[in-house]
Formats: C-alpha cells, structure tokens, sequence
C-alpha cells in the first residue's frame, strides 16, 4: 500500500516508490507467502 | 521572444563550442544562417533515435560534455543490484508495459509483466513480489478489484507493496484507490 501514482508517470515518482518499496522489503525481510488464490 | 531569435542572441555572447544549440523546429526549409547559429536541427516530431545521434555527436565533439549527460541522468541502474527486489507490473496497454518495462530497467530492475488484476492473482499465486505497480482500469479484473482480494488474502506486512497508476487525478478516482487499500496518493500532473 505505498501510493497512487498519476500517469504518465514521471522518472523520479518512479525512483521514490522504488526506493520506499526496498526500504520497506528491508524493515519486512521476511517475503510474502504465496497466495491461495491459484490453489 | 521565439526560438530563432533567442539563438542568434545567444551566439552573440557563447560559440557553438562552449554552447551547442540544437533547434528543434516544424520547419522543412531552413536558411543557412540559421543553420549555422545552431549546433543541429531537429525536425518535429522529433524521433528519440534522431536527438540520440545529435547527442552523440555533440558529446563525441568534446567527451567532457558526455561526463555532464551521465551525471545529469535521473535513472541509476545500480539499483536493482543494491536494492534487490520482486516488482510485477499490470497494465493491459501494450505501450505502457514496454514504456514502463524500459523504465525499470533503466533502475536495474526485470519487471514480470501482466495485462489485468485477474493475471496479477495468477502470478502472485505461481511467486511471491516485494512491489506491484497496478494499473487502476484494466479489463477483466482491474486494479481495484484485484487489489481489495490481495487484501482479503493476505495480512498486512505480508502481502507486496502495492502502487495503483492512474490516467486521472480526479479526486473520485484517488477515493476509490484509497478506499481499495491504497493508504496515500500523490498525484501529479505535471511531467
């Protein structure tokens, strides 16, 4: 849950939601189960 | 003041070896002084491969000006391998996946790439994602949808980053993000 960006998206919107998604993957190690979706 | 005026006022004060200048213009016939105040012309629309070859023959004209493009860049595509990450991207326009694809991997990073929220599902449930970079209208299933079920599947703190793109910055649109589960929103129009 980390935003709504508005197209066309720009270059750096993109580089802060990639770096706040990475600092997020590193407070939460622990990688998301997969879903039960599919099964 | 238009942009032919401005060139020849600009090479009263810089050369074209300390300024280059290229003239972008919808012109098809341009006069030789004209030619001569500027570096290169472009004619619009201007095709990204034609101001690539200008830009190389600028910089190749003196290298020093290579360095400044290279610092100048937005992208860093160190950042894959120093920030690994799992990104899938929805979007059902063809031009947007490959647009946006580009975009990602210019940051380092190989996007797996879906066309509705229906095939988001799918993928989430072959692998797991640390981001999805979801499309709000797609057909199908779209981005709201799939968002809500990702929400009902997983508790938070385990399911993937989530980050809705949107055409309109119309509040309504941004409510209805929110209210799916997306938990903030910055909107900007301007690019």
């Amino acid at each position: 849950m980390d935003g709504v960006l508005t197209k066309p998206v720009s270059v750096d919107e993109l580089r802060a939601v990639l770096e706040n998604a990475a600092e997020r993957r590193r407070r939460e190690p622990s990688a998301p189960i997969q879903s039960s979706l599919s099964r | 003041m238009d942009g032919l005026t401005l060139a020849y006022e600009i090479r009263k004060h810089r050369n074209a070896e300390t300024l280059p200048l290229v003239l972008l213009t919808s012109l098809g016939q341009l006069t030789n002084s004209l030619r001569s105040a500027c570096s290169a012309t472009l004619v619009k629309p201007i095709k990204p491969l034609a101001l690539f070859e200008i830009l190389l023959n600028i910089c190749a004209k003196d290298p020093s000006r290579l360095k400044q493009f290279t610092a100048a860049s937005p992208f860093d595509a160190t950042m894959g391998e120093r920030l690994p990450m799992r990104i899938l991207l929805a979007d059902d326009n063809v031009v947007n996946q490959k647009v946006g694809s580009a975009t990602l991997t210019r940051f380092g990073y190989r996007a797996d790439i879906v066309g509705n929220g229906k095939q988001v599902l799918e993928a989430l449930g072959r692998q797991s994602y640390d981001l999805i970079l979801m499309d709000v209208h797609m057909p199908e299933m779209d981005g709201l949808e799939a968002t809500e079920r990702i929400c009902l599947e997983w508790p938070n703190g385990e399911r993937p980053g989530i980050v809705a793109m949107t055409a309109s910055a119309l509040p309504e649109d941004v409510r209805k993000c929110l209210a799916a589960g997306w938990t903030a929103c910055s909107p900007s129009p301007c690019r």
